[in-house]
């Protein structure tokens, strides 16, 4: 598959010859594939906050570089602001973003920052209200107005308004209840459906992940830890745990049931997936003790 | 067994600007008993923040009675010294770690309430030393809050409340705003104070798996008393919780799938080991 | 960045000077202050350097640290010197040296005198000591909640005229402790609007100013939200106002504040029989 952004040997430190010295990343090359959903995980302090900020040319890579469809973001760094319109990046608890009068005039800050005209503004306001399940009628009211979870669905309108082939998101539903996070998550899931965008999900709920991500990045300690499918990684639970990372709390049921003798086998990190795979075993030894039963019966 | 936090027939709305009124909590009657560890339950906007800004005494409310340890704090004669009374033998965490403490030294930020007491200082030192024992912080006492974790900073916060000595401890969503190893700590934090200092625990949050921690769950939904009852009997109502926006834990969700599908598991687990073993037990008995 | 400006460079440490009562601190630097205005001759500044020098190797803090603190008022120093140097007259004196400039020396012409270079020199003496020994006895060895309780300490009398010393103490305790939380936010929200395009560093002055914007309206409403987060959590643990209070860690003098209590005043009084004498006669 075709890496739509990508690092190559990125390090990043902060405070750099002084007693505060940190190293947030540590040659970092990692790729990120096209129209996927890929989740990066990783505890704090892993570099996954500077890793979102370099995506989009906040941070510039002390070493290494940063290829957006192959071309160095870096390679002209006053136009590095064209770069971040096509990463879009909502940062954590983006709500503290918003300032504007009303809601149609705040999502619509990146769009009149491009220089697009009022109607074509106007168009992507609305276009991005609707992916965020965010109703029309709120988009005249103020920002403060809203409720905790419309004013962090309004501030991820504000990014995807721009479009961004790219949208990086950093802890999207962090705070949220159920229905909070499905709505943001799904609607972020409609969005790379319907324009094929790449959506880069930084997240601690191991849960959501399994549930929303094609791919996942492990960060620690500044470096990659491991990059792969949700099956590939969630599957090495205990390399994670080692680093003291989480796997879906269902995941390590089904390990434990895998330990203790109950063949299960396919998606085993979401609620449907382990069900099913534990009604199949389940099934099929209920049909193999009947056929075992009448075996028996026909010898005697 | 006594009663230390009592609300009969509770109700509050808030006023919009064309004076309409918005009712966040109605006719809320639940008794919280002493040494007892509740969690209330609701999504975002079902009134359990109102609930909380009730209960430490922000908002007043339009009708009902609010009792705590044994005085009724709504009553018309209740004074500012009442008031102070109360506030030493309930104390309060709320979710966001960084408004919550005053001092730049993480001993002198717990020793705030008991100063505000006006202690004598070889008591200040005693309660602050076991309080910052007790939640593992006593090697931090000398540090920067501003340069801890989340779930350090949330610890220390509830420090600053166990010196004070309260029978009862109300946390506000205090782990909305931790990572999974805050989150861990904190939690942690108020078993402990429950199992081994027998102090009540009021626990208001969306997170499921927090609230199976508690001894009962009251599930509170448009501002009303949704269910009230311990973790098993809550649970196995799941397509209630569903229908309100709310998550049963993961176990108790593969049950139920389970279950529809024809194998027979008992409904209401939350414990992943007895779940581990019936699934066990089941596959074994086929 | 933002962040890397640190309010009060306080450095953590453990000498005499770390370690003294900051009231006395206060006080000791307050008579030092005394000190370096009432140095009238060469004998006074040898001895101000001298003990700056002292209070630095006391204090365990770096001498390039301290140097580096001078560097914002290097230009102050500059034009101070420059200005004494050729606008102070003393005409009984025969001028060191003299500008000859055609046409202009019509209207004023340069001069030098002994009395300027003395006094050019004194004057950066003074600024330089007061800037030195003020930060090391307060700013770099003493942390800014400390100083704050001082002030309230020794402003502790004026509670009889019923002002509210420990409120404004507790005020200043307060906005100390947000200083750093606000300046990490305003790093945040600026990121934010970055990422939404905004442009803080390119156009004319009120386009810059109008980018702000963005950036104030958020600021103020998470620190209202703030300061009414903490009002609540202060309330609920029993705050009323210094009334009744008592403290976990009472400030105490120790033998080593009334010991450089007294040297000061020493100090002092040797400045003051000094300037009487004028040993080396090279005075203001």
């Amino acid at each position: 598959m075709e890496n739509i952004l990508e690092l190559k040997d990125v390090s990043y430190v902060y405070g750099s010859g002084t007693p505060f010295e940190m190293v947030a990343l540590k040659n970092v090359s990692v790729g990120f594939e096209k129209g996927k959903i890929t989740g990066v995980i990783g505890h704090t302090g892993s570099g996954k906050s500077t890793l979102v900020q370099l995506l989009n040319g906040l941070l510039r890579p002390q070493t290494g570089s940063i290829l957006l469809n192959g071309e160095d973001i870096w390679q002209k760094p006053k136009e590095i602001q064209k770069i971040r319109y096509r990463v879009g990046l909502v940062m954590q608890y983006p709500e503290y973003q918003l300032f504007d009068e009303t809601v149609r005039a705040d999502i619509g800050y990146a769009p009149r920052n491009m220089g697009l005209s009022p109607e074509e503004v106007e168009a992507r306001v609305k276009e991005a209200a609707a992916f965020v399940r965010l109703d029309e009628s709120l988009l005249a009211q103020s920002p403060f107005a809203l409720s905790g979870g419309q004013k962090r669905r309004a501030a991820i309108a504000g990014i995807i308004a721009m479009r961004p082939e790219v949208l990086v998101l950093d802890e999207p539903a962090a705070g949220l209840d159920p229905l909070g996070r499905s709505e943001i998550l799904g609607g972020l899931r409609e969005y790379q459906r319907t324009c094929g965008a790449t959506v880069i999900l930084v997240s601690h709920s191991m849960e959501d992940m399994a549930q929303y991500c094609d791919r996942i990045v492990a960060l620690n300690h500044a470096e990659v830890f491991l990059n792969g499918t949700v099956d590939e990684v969630f599957s090495r639970s205990r390399e994670l745990a080692e680093v003291g990372l989480d796997i879906p709390r269902i995941a390590r049921i089904a390990i434990a049931l895998q330990k203790r003798g109950v063949p299960l086998d396919g998606n085993l990190y979401t609620v449907p997936g382990v069900a099913k795979a534990y009604l199949r075993a389940w099934q099929e030894k209920q049909r193999r003790s009947t056929a075992a039963q009448a075996g028996e019966g026909d010898h005697a | 067994m006594s009663e230390f936090v009592k609300t009969e027939h509770l109700s509050f709305s808030y006023e919009d600007e064309g004076d309409r009124q918005n009712p966040a909590l109605e006719d809320v009657s639940i008794a919280v008993q002493d040494g007892e560890y509740v969690a209330i339950l609701g999504h975002n906007g079902s009134g359990k923040s109102t609930f909380a800004k009730l209960l430490n005494m922000i908002l007043s409310p339009d009708s009902g009675k609010i009792c705590i340890a044994g005085r009724e704090v709504t009553a018309p004669d209740f004074t500012e010294d009442d008031m102070f009374d109360v506030r030493r033998e309930v104390g309060m965490v709320f979710q966001n770690p960084d408004n919550q403490l005053v001092a730049t030294i993480v001993e002198e930020d717990v020793a705030f309430g008991p100063e505000n007491l006006g202690l004598p200082r070889k008591e200040l030192r005693e309660r602050v030393d076991r309080a910052l024992s007790m939640v593992g912080m006593i090697e931090y006492a000398q540090h920067a809050p501003h340069r801890l974790s989340g779930g350090q900073k949330q610890r220390i916060a509830i420090a600053g409340i166990i010196a004070m000595m309260p029978k009862c401890i109300i946390f506000d969503e205090a782990t909305a705003m931790l990572d999974p190893l805050g989150r861990r700590e904190v939690m942690s934090t108020m078993d402990m104070l429950n199992r081994d200092h027998h102090i009540a625990i009021l626990n208001i949050t969306h997170y499921m798996d927090e609230a199976a921690h508690a001894d009962r769950i009251i599930v509170v939904n448009d501002g009303r008393v949704y269910m009230d009852g311990t973790p098993g009997e809550v649970f196995s109502r799941i397509d209630e919780l569903h229908a309100i926006g709310l998550e049963a834990p993961q176990t108790t969700e593969l049950f139920d799938f389970l279950r529809r599908e024809g194998c027979p598991l008992p409904a209401g687990y939350t414990e992943d080991e007895a779940c581990i073993d019936a699934l066990v037990r089941l596959y074994e008995e086929a | 960045m933002l962040k890397d400006i640190t309010l009060g460079q306080y450095f953590p440490g453990n000498s005499v000077i770390h370690k003294m009562d900051p009231r006395a601190k206060l006080i000791v630097a307050i008579l030092y202050i005394v000190a370096i205005f009432c140095a009238q001759n060469v004998v006074c500044f040898a001895a101000l350097l001298l003990s700056a020098f002292l209070l630095i190797l006391l204090s365990r803090i770096s001498v390039i640290t301290i140097l580096r603190g001078l560097k914002p008022i290097m230009f102050v120093l500059l034009f101070t010197a420059i200005i004494n140097v050729f606008l102070t007259g003393d005409t009984t004196e025969p001028p060191l040296w003299q500008a000859e400039i055609p046409i202009f020396s019509l209207v004023w012409r340069p001069t030098i005198y002994r009395a300027g270079v003395i006094r050019a020199i004194f004057t950066s003496i003074r600024v330089m000591v007061l800037i030195m020994v003020t930060s090391i006895f307060l700013t770099y060895t003493t942390s800014p909640i400390t100083l704050t309780d001082a002030i309230e300490e020794l402003l502790a009398p004026l509670k009889l005229l019923h002002i509210p010393v420990h409120d404004f103490a507790m005020m200043m305790t307060i906005a100390l402790l947000f200083i750093p939380t606000l300046i990490e936010e305003t790093d945040k929200i600026m990121n934010a609007q970055k990422a939404r395009g905004a442009d803080f560093a390119n156009g004319s002055l009120v386009k810059r100013a109008k980018a702000l914007v963005p950036v104030l309206i958020p600021l103020f409403v998470s620190a209202f939200k703030r300061a009414e987060d903490l009002a609540v959590a202060m309330e609920c643990r029993c705050y009323r106002g210094g009334k009744g209070r008592t403290k976990l860690h009472k400030l105490q003098y120790h033998a080593r504040d009334i010991v450089a209590f007294l040297l000061m005043c020493a100090f002092l009084a040797g400045i003051f029989v000094v300037n009487y004498y004028n040993p080396l006669e090279i005075s203001l």
